[in-house]
């Protein structure tokens, strides 16, 4: 069944961390990845680290969120540290056996690697799961606006994005419906090997994309209906308002990112 | 043999936080040639229940037995769902391939018919819903009309001569003359092939007129299976179920409040008008 599948991982709340303004969290999250990249040596990877666990805390999201969001990725995760653990040239070595040769210098690229991956994928869950698609995509829209002189189309880009999210659901549940509908035709999407199962998509995916379309016409003449007619001069109906506390997080991190360049960078 | 469905129980998404139990504890039997009616408000339990019947949805506690066999099988299930012909609310949305001719062939197909086989199939079921095939064979799906092509998507069932007819609110979104087309058809079907009907519908007077029982769900257990005198005699309870009732049964509630003495319950049109012309014809 489909039912069940969220989307964007949104955990609805109250914490500080979801009251934060949008623009805020994004800024935040740029933020947030410059610090794991800055960081270099394996001391001060603590601060990021401390920083994570903080987030988890002040958004009061349950620590099975942290490895939920890392499960997706465990076999990319798996990879890197290998593939740096035989990969990375060094001096000192630490095992020396057949072709196999380990370094000490490899063990450490290896382990900041797979931390610094860790550390991105958990941090940026965060934005999503503190934030509903929506208000991602209304602060988005903020932050592009400015590019609008250049003629960017921000608002478009915003609207797209609010319509395909709003629409995955009802498309999952469409493709149940057709899917099952050819089942009780006697279509068979468990067997055979793989060009068979392609194949066998065919009856599905050819009245989905049929509805997708009609549903689009649909969508476009109800909006035009209601006099939609772009973003320019459009108003609406929640406004983005910064608060101390956004001022406060961003001076946070700022002053955290601040520190770990001059701890990396001062002779200590 | 008939469809025997016992203590029946399904409930969506099991062990999870999402744990949805949309129907509890149905016993019901779908006899060889019958017409059965489902009524139920929205919500009641009507299409998980009938996505039972061939196995699309299994039981989380009891069992469906399709002339004995059970849909638990995995290797029955083809078997099952040729049995038990299955039509979707809106079937039209299933249509996919580049001619009518091909369409109405997937089902016959995927039963492993060979191509003689598969060609009488074709045809008879277009004639059946009254589509011509030197006409519509040929056709892509997409150029039909909106009526044209929910019967083009209904012989795509028929071609596989199911024993059994599933329809849920077969004639949703079609006009009074696509209603009565679709009605005689499945009514034709009944007589002239023996094939068994279960029919969804909102419709009470469709039910009322075709029916020979008429199952009523209310949240997910049965309320009654019985005739359809039986079924609206009880008018009180299906109102409270935020069920309509027959015109007629309308009208009889309507001339017994204002003293009119009507002992019988109607529920067909016809036999009420009688009647109501013998009283005044007696009067006169």
């Amino acid at each position: 069944m489909t039912a069940n599948i969220s989307l964007g991982q949104y955990l609805p709340g109250n914490s500080v961390v979801h009251r934060l303004d949008p623009r805020t969290k994004i800024f935040l999250m740029a933020l947030y990845i410059a610090i794991v990249f800055v960081v270099k040596s394996l001391v001060v990877f603590l601060l990021p680290v401390v920083l994570l666990v903080a987030m988890f805390l002040f958004a009061q999201v349950p620590a099975s969120y942290f490895f939920s969001a890392l499960k997706p990725m465990k076999w990319l995760l798996v990879f890197m540290f290998v593939i740096n653990l035989f990969a990375t040239q060094g001096t000192t070595l630490w095992i020396d056996w057949k072709f196999i040769h380990i370094t000490q210098e490899a063990v450490e690229q290896a382990v900041y690697i797979t931390l610094r991956l860790v550390l991105l994928v958990a941090g940026t869950s965060i934005l999503t799961l503190t934030t509903s698609p929506i208000a991602l995509t209304d602060g988005l829209e903020k932050l592009m606006s400015p590019l609008r002189k250049l003629r960017f189309p921000a608002h478009e880009l915003a609207m797209m994005m609010t319509i395909a999210l709003r629409f995955i659901p009802t498309l999952m549940e469409e493709t149940d419906r057709i899917q099952k509908a050819q089942m009780a035709r006697g279509a068979d999407f468990e067997s055979g090997n793989i060009f068979q199962r392609a194949k066998s998509m065919i009856p599905v995916l050819v009245p989905l994309f049929v509805s997708a379309f009609r549903r689009a016409d649909e969508l476009a003449m109800a909006m035009e209906s209601r006099c939609y007619h772009g973003g320019e001069g459009r108003t609406r109906m929640r406004e983005l308002h910064f608060h101390w506390r956004d001022l406060f997080a961003t001076l946070l991190l700022t002053a955290v990112l601040v520190g770990i360049i001059l701890l990396e960078n001062l002779p200590l | 043999m008939p469809i025997i469905i016992e203590q029946l129980s399904h409930t969506y998404l099991p062990g999870s936080q999402l744990a949805y139990p949309a129907l509890g504890d149905v016993s019901l039997t779908v006899q060889d040639g019958e017409f059965l009616g489902i009524i139920g408000h929205t919500g009641s339990g009507k299409s998980t229940l009938i996505q039972h019947l061939n196995g699309l949805l299994l039981p989380t506690a009891g069992s469906v037995l399709v002339d004995g066999l059970d849909t638990r099988e995995k290797k029955l299930r083809k078997q099952i769902r040729s049995l038990v012909g299955m039509v979707f609310q809106y079937p039209e949305y299933q249509l996919f391939e580049e001619t009518v001719e091909r369409d109405v062939a997937f089902g016959p197909k995927n039963m492993g018919l060979s191509e003689e086989e598969i060609a009488p199939r074709v045809e008879e079921a277009l004639r059946l819903v009254g589509l011509n095939p030197s006409e519509f064979a040929e056709k892509s799906p997409f150029e039909l009309s909106g009526g044209e092509k929910r019967r083009a998507a209904l012989a795509g069932i028929l071609a596989m001569r199911p024993k059994y007819l599933v329809l849920d609110e077969p004639m949703a979104g079609l006009d009074p003359r696509g209603r009565r087309e679709i009605l005689a058809l499945i009514e034709s079907l009944r007589s002239d092939y023996g094939t068994g009907i279960v029919m969804v519908s909102h419709s009470m007077d469709d039910v009322a007129m075709f029916a020979d029982r008429i199952a009523v769900l209310d949240k997910g257990s049965l309320f009654m299976v019985a005739s359809p005198e039986d079924v609206f005699s009880h008018s009180t309870e299906l109102l409270d179920m935020g069920l309509n009732l027959p015109q007629a049964t309308q009208l009889v509630r309507a001339l017994r409040a204002r003293g009119i003495d009507i002992q019988h319950d109607y529920f067909r049109m016809e036999e009420l008008a009688a009647d109501l012309i013998g009283r005044w014809n007696h009067d006169r």
